[in-house]
C-alpha cells in the first residue's frame, strides 16, 4: 500500500504546483478568449443548446451573452489573483467554478471535444492543495496528488481513446487498416498534408504508429529524467504536426504535459535553494 | 492544512476513492459511447473505423446574396457564422427537421458582419466523396439537406 500511495500521492516540492498553477491559469485565459471562445456566440443561439448531464443536473439554462461576458471577467480576475498567489483560496475555487461553467457552455451546443479533460481536472483540483508559496520547496503530497491526477488524465486522454477505437470500430486492426486519416484529411487537411492522398499505404502505416503510441502512453507515468522529457517533447511535436496538417492543436491537453516536469526549477529561488529534499523529490 | 504537513487517513482516502469513481464514470462513458458525461464522456473523436471503399461526407453552407444568382460558400466557423461545423454536423437531424434553425446562423452572420450585404437564402448541403482503396474517385456528389429563406 505504501508503494502505491508513494506513487499516487508523491511528495513533490510545493512550488512545483505553484508554477503549474501559473501555466494553467495563463492558459485558461488564452482558452477562454482565443480557443473555446464560442460561449459568447452560443449566447446568441439558445435553440442550439443541448446540455450534457452535469448542466442538466444543475438546471443550467442556455448561456446569455451577458452571462458569458460575466464569466470572462470573473475568470480574468480569479486567474490573475490565483496565478500571483493573492488570497489563494477564493480565486482558485473561483477559477474552478467559472471555468467548469464556461466549458459546460462551450461543449453544450452539439459537438463535444475531448481535449479538455486534463485541463478541467487541473483547475478543479488545484484548490485542494491549499495555500502554496513560490518559495516553498518542501515536499508536499497534496501538490503531488494534484499533479499525479493531471498526469493520469493526460495519459487517459490517449490511452482510453484506444479503448474507444476498439468499442466504436469493433476491432483495433479494422481501425488501423481503415481510412480514418484519409477521411480526416479530406475534411480538414491543409496543404501540408494533402499530398498524402497519393499514398494511402503511408496513411495506414501512420494509423498503426499512432495506435501503438497511444497504447504505450501509460509508460509516461512510470519513467523519469530524459526518457520522460523525450516523451513530453514527442507529444508536443506530434500535436504541432496535427495542427499544421489538420488544424487540430489539442493545446488544452498539451499544456497539461507540464505536470510531468520539475517546474520549480524555473524559479530563481530554486537556484538559491540548497535543501536536499527538493533534489529527492524532483522529476 | 499546511504545505508539507502529513496527510491523515481521511485525506488519503478521498484522494484515492474520488479518482476511482471518476475513472468508473469515464470507463462507463466509453462503453456507452456517450458524450453526456463530459468531461468524462466518450473519447470518440476519430475513433470510428472508416472503410477504404466507403464515403467521406462533409456538411457545408451556401448563401445567396441580393443581386446575385450564384450561391457562395460560407465557412462554418465562429468567425464567419458564429458556430463551428462540428456543432452543425452534430445537429443535422434537428436542422433538417426544423430548417428555421438556419435563421440563427443567418443572425450570427449578420452580427459578425454588420454593414455588409446579408444573405437572403441559406442552403445546408453535404458533399459525398467515394473512396476506392483509400483514394478518392471522381467528383464528389452534392445533396441539399435543408434550405431557409432568411427573414
Amino acid at each position: 500500500m505504501h508503494r502505491f500511495t508513494d506513487w499516487f500521492l508523491p511528495a513533490v516540492p510545493a512550488a512545483r504546483l505553484a508554477v503549474f498553477r501559473v501555466i494553467i491559469y495563463a492558459f485558461v485565459l488564452i482558452d477562454v478568449f482565443l480557443m473555446s471562445n464560442d460561449v459568447v456566440n452560443h449566447g446568441y443561439k439558445p435553440d442550439f443548446y443541448q446540455p450534457t448531464l452535469l448542466p442538466r443536473l444543475l438546471g443550467l439554462p442556455p448561456v446569455s451573452v451577458w452571462g458569458a461576458h460575466t464569466l470572462q471577467v470573473l475568470l480574468v480576475v480569479f486567474c490573475v489573483l490565483g496565478a500571483i498567489g493573492i488570497a489563494q483560496r477564493i480565486p482558485t475555487v473561483g477559477v474552478a467554478v467559472c471555468f467548469w461553467l464556461w466549458m459546460m457552455y462551450s461543449q453544450g451546443y452539439g459537438y463535444v471535444a475531448h481535449d479538455h479533460m486534463a485541463l478541467m481536472f487541473a483547475v478543479l483540483l488545484i484548490p485542494t492543495a491549499g495555500v502554496i508559496a513560490f518559495s516553498d520547496f518542501r515536499p508536499d503530497r497534496r501538490a503531488g496528488w494534484v499533479l499525479r491526477i493531471v498526469q493520469i488524465c493526460v495519459v487517459l486522454t490517449y490511452f482510453y481513446s484506444v479503448l474507444m477505437k476498439w468499442i466504436a470500430s469493433g476491432s483495433l486492426i479494422r481501425w488501423a487498416n481503415g481510412a480514418v486519416f484519409v477521411w480526416a484529411i479530406m475534411r480538414r487537411g491543409s496543404v501540408f498534408i494533402r499530398w498524402t492522398f497519393e499514398y494511402p499505404g503511408l496513411l495506414i502505416a501512420a494509423q498503426w504508429a499512432l495506435l501503438i503510441v497511444e497504447i504505450l502512453t501509460p509508460v509516461a507515468l512510470f519513467v523519469k529524467g530524459r526518457i520522460l522529457y523525450a516523451i513530453v517533447i514527442f507529444f508536443c511535436l506530434f500535436h504541432l504536426a496535427t495542427y499544421l496538417s489538420l488544424g487540430i492543436h489539442f493545446l488544452p491537453t498539451v499544456v497539461c504535459w507540464a505536470a510531468f516536469l520539475p517546474l520549480e526549477r524555473l524559479l530563481p529561488a530554486y537556484r538559491r535553494h540548497t535543501a536536499p529534499e527538493a533534489e529527492v523529490a524532483s522529476a | 492544512m499546511k504545505t508539507g504537513s502529513p496527510l491523515g487517513p481521511w485525506a488519503i482516502g478521498w484522494r484515492i476513492i474520488a479518482p476511482v469513481a471518476a475513472l468508473a464514470v469515464l470507463t462507463t462513458g466509453q462503453f456507452l459511447k456517450t458524450n453526456d458525461y463530459f468531461p468524462l464522456g466518450s473519447l470518440s473523436q476519430y475513433s470510428t473505423a472508416r472503410d477504404l471503399n466507403g464515403q467521406v461526407k462533409t456538411a457545408y453552407l451556401l448563401a445567396r446574396f441580393p443581386g446575385s444568382d450564384e450561391d457562395v460558400n460560407l465557412s462554418l466557423n465562429l468567425r464567419v457564422v458564429g458556430i463551428e461545423r462540428g456543432d452543425v454536423e452534430s445537429q443535422l437531424g434537428n436542422i433538417i427537421a426544423d430548417p428555421s434553425m438556419l435563421q440563427t446562423i443567418a443572425d450570427g452572420y449578420a452580427r459578425l458582419h454588420p454593414g455588409e450585404p446579408q444573405p437572403t437564402h441559406l442552403t445546408l448541403c453535404r458533399s459525398i466523396t467515394q473512396l476506392k482503396n483509400g483514394v478518392e474517385t471522381g467528383e464528389p456528389e452534392h445533396i441539399v439537406l435543408a434550405e431557409w429563406q432568411v427573414r
